[in-house]
């Protein structure tokens, strides 16, 4: 992706690049020209179609993704004249839109982190092996971790997860937020301090790259 | 510790979009809900296009190409050239521009109308040898030049409104082109429909289709509203500054591949139809063509639609490939069609260089023919309206 002035210190290693073929660099201008040739807007949806519907399934389901998506699209084809031609990415504006949509459905997604919260909840083994105890844990580790992010306010689970899942910088969540750079900040720390405070100091697999790093 | 890389796989991997899913969402994201007809595949995005009827598509331009078959066009001098556009600037500053028009007098409606037919060429393969066959439509815009909205934010980052636009299109079906056309077409069979270039063709012609839309864009008013059109400079230097330095320039659709003299072309000849200009500007433009080194002139020609006039051309790039769907040719010649003696525009054309075209050089492989332009005070009754 366009490196962000002030990305985040761990971007997935499978987040999607913005520098797709010819796109990333000059949307601005494929919008602009869009404004007048509409089928222009097809660059812009190839180079981020994929990647939107992917953000949505996992946020929600694929089900709700197809239509989220396309209708992401729809809705930003519709405000094209809207587009701030003079940034580079439309890539944080696509995932503004695709956020307010997916706000709509925050009871389906809520429902989603519950049923993945319940992870490690039952089958607890005998415990007198340590591989089971392991894996076991693996799967406590994953419930905790749906819970404390079903439990954050709808803001900060949208910034926490714009972070993490789509690899946005922070400067491009407040863009597709359409809120204060300051602001993203403090609410990722927030976010991901809840995180940790429910992961706790009992995470085996985390053990080992020790404090100094948290 | 990494709690985002515990996220990242609390989510999983889910599976991709279907084809069918992402072959409609783009539809929809394209403006293909608006159904619009086919554009001419790389020129005059604003015109809207066209066709001619039936009959007049059959019969088409008949331009006398035969002195081009040289290496160089022998006697086609850019002085020439520009003796005619010269000439349509000298008229067009005595014939009154659009009635309301800046600059001119006359009661200005609400609604810039516009109509405009269009014909675009193509080679298909027939059973006994491939023929030209033409898909023709036609085109009605009527643009609201009294209410253009902007937000603040729109204003203050320079940019364009949204104003009610409506727009209409129709079929008129396709046809084998010319004679030469019609008797291969004859030989394959007379078929009535075609399948090319993952396109499919047929002979119907299909009703009028109206559609209401609050956030189309227009360049018909670059920003939005009538001031742009005002503020157009009507003397040929400013008018070429302006129109190559603009800052809206890319509303104007300049295209990556297009020389100077090629926007400049396309952009008096869709300024000519989509903007309700002063008789002084549009004599400054064919002022500011008549300066183009590499305007050539084609003498006298019929139009599209049978109306006498003279043709201009600038040849250059062509557009790059995967532009539009199918071929593309690496050179395309541009053609304007005028009457000199009013100034009045009637047609564009795009023209074959040879090389990787699917037609020879010479041919015409699209056209857009202006049917009338001008202020109404009404708009389209049951216009559908388009979400915005």
């Amino acid at each position: 992706m366009a490196a962000a002035p002030h990305a985040p210190p761990d971007l997935p290693p499978d987040a999607p690049s913005a520098d797709g073929p010819g796109l990333g660099r000059d949307d601005g201008a494929v919008i602009r020209r869009s404004w007048s040739e509409p089928e222009r807007f097809g660059a812009i949806f190839d180079a981020y179609f994929a990647e939107i519907h992917r953000y949505v399934a996992r946020r929600l389901d694929v089900d709700a993704a197809d239509d989220i998506a396309s209708e992401t699209f729809h809705v930003a084809f519709r405000r094209r004249t809207t587009f701030e031609v003079s940034r580079d990415s439309a890539r944080p504006w696509l995932y503004g839109i695709a956020s307010n949509l997916v706000a709509k459905h925050r009871r389906a997604e809520v429902r989603k982190l519950r049923a993945l919260g319940r992870l490690g909840d039952d089958g607890v083994a005998d415990g007198h092996e340590d591989r089971v105890a392991t894996r076991v844990s693996a799967e406590q580790v994953r419930g905790r971790l749906a819970r404390a992010i079903g439990e954050l306010s709808a803001q900060h689970r949208d910034v926490l997860l714009l972070v993490a899942l789509a690899g946005l910088g922070y400067e491009e969540v407040a863009q597709a937020l359409d809120v204060p750079y300051g602001t993203v900040c403090s609410r990722f720390s927030r976010a991901r301090g809840k995180l940790r405070e429910a992961l706790g100091g009992e995470n085996p697999m985390l053990v080992q790259e020790g404090p100094a790093n948290g | 510790m990494d709690e985002m890389q515990e996220v990242r796989e609390l989510f999983g991997e889910p599976a991709p979009p279907s084809a069918d899913v992402a072959a409609r969402a783009r539809r929809r994201a394209t403006g293909g809900a608006r159904r619009r007809l086919p554009r001419a595949r790389w020129t005059m995005p604003a015109l809207g296009l066209g066709l001619a009827a039936a009959a007049t598509a059959v019969t088409l331009v008949a331009v006398d190409r035969s002195g081009e078959s040289g290496p160089a066009p022998s006697g086609r001098t850019p002085e020439s050239a520009r003796q005619v556009l010269l000439a349509a600037a000298d008229s067009s500053a005595r014939t009154p521009g659009p009635a309301g028009a800046p600059g001119t007098s006359g009661k200005q409606s609400v609604f810039w109308f516009t109509q405009v037919k269009h014909g675009d060429r193509i080679q298909v393969a027939g059973k006994t040898g491939s023929y030209i066959v033409e898909d023709v439509s036609e085109t009605r815009e009527w643009t609201n030049a009294h209410s253009p909205h902007r937000t603040n934010t729109q204003t203050k980052a320079g940019r364009g409104g949204t104003t009610t636009q409506y727009s209409a299109d129709r079929r008129l079906g396709a046809r084998p082109a010319e004679a030469p056309d019609v008797a291969a077409w004859k030989r394959d069979g007379s078929p009535s429909r075609w399948h090319v270039d993952k396109r499919d063709l047929d002979t119907r012609t299909t009703p009028w289709q109206a559609h209401q839309e609050e956030t189309a864009f227009n360049s018909a008013f670059p920003d939005g509203s009538l001031e742009e059109v005002r503020r157009l400079p009507a003397d040929p230097e400013g008018l070429r500054r302006y129109l190559l330095a603009h800052p809206h320039v890319n509303m104007r659709n300049r295209q990556d591949w297009e020389t100077d003299s090629q926007y400049l072309l396309n952009t008096v000849s869709r300024m000519l139809v989509a903007e309700p200009v002063s008789a002084q500007v549009r004599a400054a433009a064919y002022r500011m063509l008549a300066a183009l080194p590499d305007a050539r002139t084609h003498g006298r020609v019929n139009d599209p639609l049978g109306r006498p006039g003279v043709e201009v051309t600038v040849e250059g790039p062509g557009p790059k490939p995967g532009f539009a769907p199918g071929p593309t040719p690496e050179r395309l010649e541009t053609g304007i069609v005028f009457d000199p003696s009013t100034g009045r525009l009637l047609a564009t054309l795009d023209i074959s260089t040879g090389g990787r075209s699917w037609l020879p050089k010479g041919a015409v492989l699209g056209w857009s023919a202006i049917v009338q332009t001008g202020w109404t005070a009404k708009a389209p009754a049951h216009a559908t309206i388009l979400p915005g």
